[in-house]
């Protein structure tokens, strides 16, 4: 995303408005020239492609956008280190330390003296002593994109770079498709954010989205998670994000908050990279189950509430003999509400619920006591990675034949 | 937290009642940096102030700092099942005890009567980490040591290692390991307290003079460990937010002068600016270049002065090509000023004059640090510098293998070389703290020890203001500009 030096945006009447990019032929043709010379730097070094690039940058009459253009640009260049310069170095040091006890009348005697030891030009060492500074390394990879690509990008991270500050987000996702739904509440809970949520029409979730600490004004630490989650909610059909902001600091101190709102007419894309993990290897597993469970049905899980309030995110549901059986995957990242989640079914709570625990998370030290609960021994089973149809249809069987099941 | 989103709407859809269970045991859990209470119930008055209820998971919640009042507010009043703390109980002890100075007892002393909470100053170079050992062994809990720098960090580890005889863990600068003393840079404290900020029994923060700044002070808001200890020589910051040090460490409990220990427990020290004159190119291409760039934001009505003056111009100078032009000559006025050929000249000179002695040269940024090392031949450290190429300089510089030593920030703060004799300030910002933490890098006491601390201005430049503002300290001026400043 952009960093603070590289936001536009205007206020008019306390709403922020970010200064977007529209795609023009003048700014096309920047984005073209920008990742054209990028692509053809390669072999060359960091520091000298970055001097070059300043007079494309000052062609353009907002230099902000060509900086935040290359910014983007850079991030996904690959760069190869510059050969270490160390023993030379090591030696270059040595020789001159060693006649630092009593100098040479002028610096350049000093240089010249150290580069004669070591059999150098004064000028060659001078060159190689601090040769390897990351300014030296040299371009392997530029991101291959279109200009369209790199302008869309843009767009998407100077909103990011603006909701940096932001305390909390209302979010509206409208989009019937139930899969991408799921994916975006997992990719909530991925960032480690909270969220009240209102669903009371099939297709509308209505989120407010914040950290835990939110609530004991912990101000801005949640920026960043905040920040990551847009380009998972930019995936929906439609969508809309409103969010309170301190203004920019040149808009000067106590003009209180200014409002941003965002929607899928503001022309952001999305990118479903942020809508949470794994979904392609989970398409694997049922198709995997659709071909070893013949008379199975595997598909994305719906929401689940809980009577305790919990909404439950489900990866799959399985469905079997007319009963569907949510299946909830834990994660090495996902330990803390495993216990929660055991207690909930201690109680009887969701009884068709079955959970699927790393094998990595089940060995912490945290975890490994909660796996002998009798809940774990009716709801779950262990995975590594990912659920085997095996794994996953014995969990499944065990649920239906447990007395205390469905 | 894995946490899932919980459903205020769903709630009320559902048509659910919260129900209160009066006469249940309260149970206090470590959530994310925070902590959450079930069960209230009744007893929510004795916790007032301290929790507010969190809608989203039905429970109340607190910041895990809160955790010692919590406790101490419950006790004894209200049943409870105390699942936040993780900290272990320590047997430490010092492989060689030595004796403390009365300062440093005067600083435990107060710390432990302040309920092991507090923040105590010290100059630099007073044995503020032998004070931090010391209320480690006094708490016996795990503990986390957080410090600014990776350089920083290894030298606790070291120390630390070397005095305990035990394990220590490190966190940062590549490393992950986690032990029931471990140390942390502050920014990888911000990442590690949702997660492990239940572990720690006494938080220890170095150089806290950071802690208050941003996203940093989530560090100490997220640990729950209820007893905390602050180290600074120079607490104030230009922003006001020192006043938070109270909050997030609690009170100062201890504070000496720089004036009160020289002599004795810190070497005696000298400072003198070196004035030199630009060379005549130079100066005439320094005042062209200042004279454009203020014309031009005089003419955006840029006012330096105003808090965000220099927003404004950064703002105002992206706008069109004079604006660009007047960024590059401030820039280029700016960098004749604090790498003027006269400057080197004079740092070269400043090195013959103290051959044999062990000396720092501090630079305002990176290009001039090199620049200095790649004329000179001498070995510079900064960020740049990799992890093992830093180890071997400091330790060439302590052994006296290089006996000079250019950094541009890197080594300003906490980082001990008791060799140091001569600094050299060829630029700096007009920050106090910093010119100040860097004639602490000179004071570790040695025998016979004078520190020189030179510093080489630009005559004729906007430098001399930005020196003044720096030596705006008691260290430098006497007990008046410091309450000036205070």
């Amino acid at each position: 995303m952009l960093n603070r030096e590289l936001l536009r945006c205007k206020i008019v009447d306390g709403r922020m408005l970010p200064s977007l990019l529209r795609v023009t032929p003048g700014t096309v043709e920047q984005a073209e020239r920008l990742i054209a010379y990028w692509r053809g730097g390669v072999g060359q070094r960091r520091g000298d492609l970055e001097d070059g690039a300043m007079p494309l940058l000052h062609q353009s009459r907002a230099l902000l956008v060509g900086r935040g253009l290359q910014k983007l640009i850079l991030d996904g260049c690959r760069f190869r280190d510059a050969a270490s310069s160390e023993i030379l170095r090591g030696a270059a040091l040595a020789a001159s330390a060693a006649r630092m006890a009593a100098p040479a009348a002028t610096v350049t005697a000093h240089r010249e003296a150290v580069a004669a030891e070591l059999g150098l030009h004064p000028d060659e060492l001078v060159e190689r002593l601090y040769g390897d500074l990351p300014d030296a390394a040299v371009l392997e990879e530029a991101p291959a994109q279109s200009a369209r690509q790199l302008i869309d990008h843009y767009n998407l991270a100077l909103c990011q770079g603006l909701l940096l500050q932001a305390r909390e987000l209302r979010v509206t996702i409208d989009d019937a498709d139930t899969g991408l739904r799921r994916r975006i509440l997992k990719a909530l809970r991925f960032r480690r954010l909270l969220a009240t949520v209102r669903c009371d029409n099939a297709a509308v979730l209505d989120l407010v989205v914040s950290g835990p600490g939110n609530v004991l004004d912990q101000a801005t630490r949640y920026g960043v998670q905040l920040a990551l989650f847009l380009p998972a909610v930019a995936c929906a059909r439609r969508w809309s994000v409103r969010a309170e902001l301190p203004p920019p600091r040149h808009e000067g101190p106590g003009r209180g908050t200014v409002l941003l709102e965002l929607d899928q007419d503001t022309g952001l894309v999305g990118d479903s990279h942020f809508l949470g993990h794994l979904p392609d290897e989970l398409r694997g597993i049922a198709d995997q189950l659709a071909a070893k469970l013949p008379g199975w049905s595997v598909e994305d899980g719906q929401l689940l509430p809980l009577p305790s309030g919990e909404l439950v995110v489900p990866d799959l549901q399985v469905g079997v003999d007319g009963a569907l059986f949510p299946v909830e995957l834990f994660h090495r990242w996902h330990g803390s509400a495993l216990g929660r989640r055991l207690a909930l079914l201690e109680q009887g709570v969701a009884p068709r619920l079955v959970i699927g625990v790393d094998r990595a998370l089940s060995k912490t030290a945290a975890v490994a006591p909660l796996l002998a609960s009798p809940a774990f021994a009716r709801h779950g089973f262990l995975f590594s990675d990912l659920p085997t149809a095996r794994a996953l249809r014995e969990a499944v069987e065990r649920l239906r034949a447990s007395p205390a099941g469905p | 937290m894995r946490g899932p989103p919980r459903t205020t709407g769903l709630h009320h859809s559902l048509g659910l009642i919260r129900r209160q269970h009066a006469g249940r045991v309260i149970t206090l859990r470590f959530d994310d940096g925070t902590l959450t209470l079930d069960q209230l119930g009744e007893h929510a008055a004795l916790v007032e102030g301290l929790c507010v209820w969190d809608s989203r998971v039905s429970r109340h919640r607190a910041k895990a700092s809160a955790y010692a009042e919590l406790v101490r507010r419950l006790h004894g009043k209200a049943p409870y099942d105390d699942q936040a703390k993780a900290y272990e109980i320590l047997e430490l002890a010092e492989e060689r005890p030595r004796a403390l100075r009365a300062y440093q007892e005067q600083a435990i002393a107060a710390w432990l009567a302040a309920q092991r909470r507090g923040v105590v100053v010290l100059p630099t170079g007073a044995g503020k980490s032998y004070v931090a050992l010391r209320c480690m062994l006094a708490c016996n809990r795990s503990t986390l040591v957080l410090a600014p720098t990776i350089d920083l960090v290894q030298q606790w580890v070291h120390d630390l290692q070397t005095r305990l005889g035990r394990a220590v863990g490190q966190y940062g600068g590549g490393e992950k390991n986690l032990l029931p003393v471990t140390v942390a840079t502050y920014d990888s404290g911000v990442l590690l307290m949702p997660w492990h900020g239940n572990r720690f029994g006494l938080l220890v923060c170095d150089e806290c003079h950071h802690l208050p700044a941003g996203v940093t002070a989530s560090v100490a808001e997220g640990c729950l460990a209820p007893f905390r200890l602050g180290l600074t020589a120079t607490p104030e910051r230009a922003d006001g937010m020192h006043a938070r040090l109270d909050e997030l460490l609690g009170p100062e409990v201890h504070r000496s002068h720089i004036s009160e220990l020289e002599g004795s427990f810190l070497a005696n020290y000298q400072a003198e600016v070196v004035e030199v004159a630009l060379d005549p190119d130079e100066q005439e291409s320094y005042t062209a270049n200042r004279k454009e760039y203020l014309a031009f934001a005089r003419r955006a009505g840029v006012d330096f002065g105003a808090p965000d003056g220099w927003q404004r111009f950064i703002a105002a100078a992206a706008r069109d090509p004079q604006g660009r032009a007047a960024m590059r000559c401030y820039r280029e006025q700016k960098r004749l000023s604090r790498a003027s050929r006269a400057k080197l000249r004079a740092v070269w000179e400043l090195l013959r004059e103290h051959p044999g002695e062990r000396a720092l040269v501090f630079t305002e940024d990176n290009h001039t640090a090199y620049e200095i090392g790649r004329t000179f031949v001498l070995p510079v450290m900064t960020h740049h510098t990799k992890g093992p190429e830093r180890k071997a300089m400091l330790a060439a510089f302590r052994t006296g293998t290089y006996p000079v030593l250019v950094t541009s920030k890197v080594l300003n703060e906490g980082v001990d070389v008791p060799e140091a004799s001569v600094g050299i300030i060829v630029s700096g910002s007009g920050s106090v703290r910093e010119h100040v933490q860097r004639l602490g890098r000179l004071l570790r006491p040695g025998a016979g020890k004078v520190a020189m601390l030179y510093e080489i201005l630009s005559a004729n430049t906007a430098e001399a203001y930005t020196s003044e503002r720096r030596r705006s300290h008691v260290a430098f001026d006497g007990e008046q500009q410091r309450e000036d400043f205070a």
